[in-house]
């Protein structure tokens, strides 16, 4: 775990600063609807979970829109937002985006059995790996229809294995 | 456009529009028999097919509420569609004969703790029927049409293949144009065959057997008309379905005959939801079998990190297999066998199922190692359970104020040792190519869902007869891969299109008689 954390010090720290900006607003607007807090640190959350080297921090901030966006139909989100908070700063002993990075991995650990985390892993998971940015990073093109499918594109190229006669 | 009036009694009604459904209602209209389709889903027509699963997931899968127990998930316990054409949508086009000895799982295997029985028919009074399967879907390998040619993913397994000494490994047996048919045009190996065929090259009923129907102006397809009830008359014989409009207003289809292709679930589910005064337990089910039995396969998936580059997502998702382990042989620990087939994911679902949608350290790696993965996907022989099935939920009700389903499965205890020699299988074939890591992972969610209303020879032992008629009512049929007696190891679409057109040769021949 703490290979991964190293070469993502510095993304973490970008994810974070980016979301602190730009999730102000709608977390106010919870605050002033439903007398909630929100929870602010999603993307230093997803960032955490899926730590690319070679992902902009912006895709981590877009995935966490989508994350938010996906959850909060739930009825309990609101409550799972609370609760999830609580319990990453009660394992942080202090505010979890205070940390460093390897400190907030531990404390995203100790809460990895919680329903705010199932809930937001899964929604993350979903959404962060149907990102077009993913995608490009992992050599995936996504759709191919247009582009005439594989058969003239390499649908049997592969050149590396070794003759057998099954 | 032909339309049947609610009153008309002369027409079949057939409740389900995919493979069995489909080619059912499709085979009666051709002989010139009135059917009405009646479909829970909508209609899709080609330009709502995209290369997009989450897009097509949407657009295609069932999502009315059930209850998953035992091994399942709990909110969704099996992956179908809603939608015309039905689960030939989504499938991957895999389309093996079963083997005759999985045809006599009772005998054959002779397994402790299972309510297993041989199958009241043999392959040799099934192959007739195969053949005509295979010449409507355009299954390579038969009819003139030459194997689908092999993709990356495809040519690493037979390469693997070779070095462990198998020697049944084909890409035969896909109900995907190897080359131009029936109207149907070559496949381009786009891949998102489970999102949809954008071009029609994978065998769906949606643009075969649908339009053809229609095309004989003995048939009237119904989509979004969700069947609720089977009523019947006096006799105890089935005489009309009631069902939800796409309004969601109640309307009543008077019948002749009914036969219920629902795919497992909801075919148990609508029998049971059917019960009366005269049926207090469901129709078809004094001898309480409705439900029971339930079989999905025993699958296993591996991903294999390989030393090279793979690009497994190009080309058909299932573009062939490795037969040589279907075969019975005890010495192996288990009994049955299983396929060993081409897979591919995208990564989303590497991500979702390769790693059991933990969060592991690992899975950043292995994402980015993606162009370098190669897949399979391997489905077993299941044990029938009695204690395996589709009950109703007590309290529960779906949108159409039914109750809902409960599905149970358990795995047999044949099931284990299948899994680990399957696991090895692939890891010894991916190992042999050089693989840095081998990730076997268990697969519980089903999609082949079969055998809730089984056939059989006995009437106490299962719901229909050889035909797929129903013991207790005899018009009332059974048309999906409910009426299975076993899983066999094989997917099982061919075998659910070559009973369904065996079914509606019955269906004309009995009519013919004044028998029905």
């Amino acid at each position: 775990m703490a290979k991964i954390v190293r070469r993502d010090f510095m993304l973490t720290g970008i994810a974070l600063a980016g979301l602190a900006a730009l999730a102000g607003c709608s977390g106010e607007e919870q605050a002033t609807q439903e007398g909630l807090e929100d929870f602010d640190a999603l993307a230093a959350l997803i960032v955490v979970l899926f730590p690319h080297k070679n992902i902009n921090a912006s895709v981590y901030e877009e995935v966490s829109e989508l994350v938010r966006a996906q959850l909060s139909a739930r009825e309990d989100w609101a409550r799972l937002q609370q609760e999830g908070r609580a319990a990453l700063d009660a394992a942080a002993g202090a505010p979890w985006e205070s940390l460093d990075a390897e400190a907030r991995v531990n404390a995203a650990e100790a809460i990895s059995k919680t329903q705010f985390f199932k809930t937001i892993y899964q929604a993350a998971l979903f959404e962060f790996y149907s990102h077009p940015a993913v995608w490009a990073l992992v050599g995936y093109p996504g759709a191919s229809a247009e582009e005439g499918g594989y058969l003239y594109r390499g649908f049997d190229d592969i050149d590396w294995l070794p003759e057998t006669t099954p | 456009m032909t339309v049947f009036a609610p009153s008309d009694d002369s027409v079949v009604v057939v409740i389900g529009s995919g493979a069995g459904g489909g080619v059912l209602a499709n085979e009666l209209a051709q002989a010139g028999i009135d059917v009405v389709c009646l479909e829970a889903g909508g209609r899709l027509s080609f330009g709502d097919i995209v290369n997009d699963e989450r897009v097509m997931d949407a657009r295609m899968t069932w999502r009315d509420q059930r209850i998953g127990e035992g091994l399942l998930n709990p909110n969704f316990p099996a992956w179908m569609c809603k939608t015309v054409g039905g689960t030939t949508m989504h499938w991957t086009a895999t389309s093996v004969r079963l083997a005759a000895h999985e045809f006599r799982a009772k005998t054959t295997y002779a397994m402790k703790n299972s309510s297993a029985i041989d199958w009241p028919l043999t392959l040799d009074e099934l192959e007739p029927f195969y053949a005509r399967a295979e010449a409507k879907m355009g299954v390579s390998g038969t009819n003139g049409l030459p194997p689908l040619p092999m993709n990356n993913n495809m040519k690493l397994l037979a390469a693997g293949a070779g070095l462990l000494g198998y020697k049944h490994v084909t890409s035969t047996g896909v109900a995907i144009n190897s080359a131009a048919y029936d109207g149907r045009p070559q496949c381009q190996q786009i891949g998102f065959c489970k999102s949809g065929c954008v071009i029609g090259a994978k065998w769906s009923t949606l643009y075969t057997e649908i339009p053809k129907a229609e095309a004989t102006g003995h048939f009237e397809l119904r989509a979004n008309s969700m069947a609720l009830q089977i009523e019947h008359d006096d006799a105890g014989r089935v005489s009309a379905v009631v069902y939800a409009d796409k309004d969601g207003a109640i309307q009543r289809q008077r019948a002749r005959a009914v036969c219920v292709a629902g795919n497992a679930i909801e075919t148990a589910r609508l029998l049971l939801n059917s019960n009366s005064a005269m049926f207090p337990d469901g129709l078809a089910n004094g001898a309480g079998q409705v439900g029971k039995n339930y079989l999905k396969h025993v699958v296993v998936g591996a991903l294999g990190f390989m030393p090279g580059e793979v690009h497994s997502y190009r080309g058909a998702q299932q573009g062939g297999h490795i037969a040589d382990e279907q075969r019975n042989d005890t010495r192996r620990g288990f009994a049955g066998g299983y396929q060993i087939e081409s897979a591919a994911f995208s990564p989303l679902s590497v991500a979702r199922i390769a790693f059991g949608g933990k969060w592991v350290p690992e899975l950043t790696d292995a994402m980015e190692d993606y162009t370098r993965i190669a897949a399979t996907f391997i489905t077993g022989e299941d044990v029938s359970q009695s204690g395996n099935g589709i009950r109703l939920h007590p309290e529960l009700k779906d949108q159409h104020g039914l109750p809902v389903p409960v599905v149970h499965y358990e795995d047999h205890e044949n099931a284990a040792p299948m899994r680990a020699h399957a696991s090895n299988s692939a890891r010894a074939l991916f190992e042999s190519l050089g693989a840095r890591r081998v990730v076997p992972f268990k697969v519980n969610m089903a999609t082949h869902n079969l055998a809730a209303c089984r056939m059989s020879a006995d009437p106490k032992d299962g719901v229909c007869n050889r035909w797929g008629r129903a013991h207790e009512i005899d018009n009332l049929f059974i048309s999906d891969g409910s009426q299975f007696s076993s899983s066999g190891s094989v997917n099982p679409t061919l075998t659910i299109v070559a009973l369904a057109i065996r079914q509606a040769a019955h269906i004309r021949e009995a009519m013919s008689a004044g028998a029905l």
